[in-house]
């Protein structure tokens, strides 16, 4: 908008030169020569600037399919990412030690009931372990669905009226390293 | 010396925290460096209550910051001043629970309080283009306790749809979001990142979501342990 706005500024100085160059020439203080001398000169300088702002409305439009090229290359490479495991250490709390069916129950429940079959096809939750004792567990999970999971686990306690609640204490990128956390890990 | 350290939970309730302790340790575990604790109070009541001294104990210990917050549910105007001209230098942070238009405009409007808690219900009822608008100019914050946000109704599509609407506008308007446990059990305690996965899975990015337990919450705390310390002498003014 703004090179628009300049390039009509700059034609309608043009014109208005053109403009006191042909009064002139009828009042007589210009000749002929000089007439045709200056207003070449005229024709000259609108034709450049006509050109540039052509150019420059080319350039702009090319930056701009750039930076719709460039967010488009970024959003397919976050669509094709390759899914990579997270493993989620939590701990339940609850009054009576539920069991390892009871909790994948509860979680399925929950994650299916706010994210569907498309959201547990991305996020592919699995409960890997369980310990009835220490009520500690290892859950995996695709690297870039970090948030959905966490909300799930949250929504637990919402959806049981605070029967049971997950806490979530660490991620670990391998098993090994998850079972090792859930060993060192308590919540006293 | 008062530290302010990220994160924060703004809104454990001690009135009805069944085993306060451990909850408090559970709270540092999962990585909570501040927490507010809250009562709640009716306006016409407006009761006044300092921090049980065996908590003040256990937060020291666990070196937990700890405020004192008072929630007042209000639903009469005149009531409301005159509990705010009570309450107000006596605790760290003043939120209310508006239960009408009328209270939900006057909090957005009033400079002498924090936050304006809404739940599901508020959200859909109060919560619109104009409330924000006032929230946004006071700089008063808007905080969604996430284990009261649900509600007794079965959570539905519609719940999301409100709210997105009420994300939508507070992004729009700048209003600052804070979003808090609201903790009346051990089993509600959430992590840092369980509240801030709320917003992600609304559609905030990362670094947005994170300001709710961080910038925002500090901000407030910062603003009035300086109005209630004796440098303070109106706003614009202190002592050197």
């Amino acid at each position: 908008m703004r090179i628009v706005a300049l390039f009509i500024a700059l034609a309608i100085l043009e014109a208005t030169y053109f403009l006191a160059l042909t009064s002139l020439l009828m009042l007589g203080t210009l000749s002929i020569v000089h007439f045709m001398i200056f207003s070449a000169i005229g024709f000259m300088f609108f034709a450049i600037t006509y050109v540039i702002y052509k150019l420059l409305k080319l350039q702009i439009l090319m930056v701009k399919a750039g930076i719709r090229l460039s967010s488009e290359k970024i959003a397919i490479r976050n669509a094709v990412r390759k899914p990579r495991k997270r493993y989620l250490i939590f701990q339940v709390l609850a009054e009576n030690a539920p069991s390892k069916n009871d909790v994948e129950k509860v979680f399925n429940k929950v994650f299916n009931e706010f994210f569907g079959i498309v959201g547990g096809g991305e996020a592919n939750p699995k409960l890997v372990l369980y310990d009835e004792k220490s009520m500690r567990g290892v859950l995996r999970f695709v690297h870039t669905q970090r948030s959905k999971v966490l909300f799930a686990l949250a929504m637990v306690s919402e959806v049981t009226d605070g029967k049971i609640g997950f806490i979530p204490f660490k991620i670990a990128g391998t098993l090994r390293k998850a079972k090792e956390i859930v060993k060192t890990l308590a919540l006293d | 010396m008062v530290k302010f350290e990220a994160p924060v939970d703004f809104h454990v309730d001690v009135g009805t925290l069944s085993n306060g302790t451990k909850v408090l340790k559970v709270l540092r575990k999962l990585g909570f460096k501040t927490v507010v604790l809250a009562y709640t109070t009716t306006d016409n009541v407006c009761e006044l209550r300092n921090l049980d001294r065996n908590v003040l104990e256990e937060c020291k210990k666990l070196k937990l910051n700890a405020f004192v917050k008072a929630n007042i549910l209000s639903e009469n105007r005149g009531h409301l001043k005159r509990c705010l001209r009570k309450i107000r230098s006596k605790v760290d942070v003043v939120s209310i629970s508006p239960k009408n238009l009328d209270i939900a405009r006057f909090s957005g409007r009033d400079g002498r309080v924090d936050t304006v808690v809404f739940t599901y219900d508020g959200l859909v009822r109060f919560y619109g283009d104009s409330q924000a608008k006032l929230m946004s100019q006071n700089g008063i914050a808007l905080e969604i306790p996430f284990n009261r946000l649900w509600g007794k109704k079965k959570i539905s599509y519609k719940t999301f749809f409100f709210l997105k609407r009420t994300l939508y506008y507070t992004v729009k308007f700048r209003v600052p979001i804070i979003i808090s446990s609201g903790a009346t059990k051990i089993t509600e305690v959430k992590s840092p990142k369980q509240l801030t996965s709320l917003l992600e899975v609304l559609g905030l990015p990362e670094s947005y979501a994170k300001l709710s337990i961080t910038t925002y919450p500090l901000a407030i705390l910062k603003r009035n342990v300086h109005k209630r310390s004796r440098k303070h002498v109106q706003q614009g003014v202190d002592l050197a």
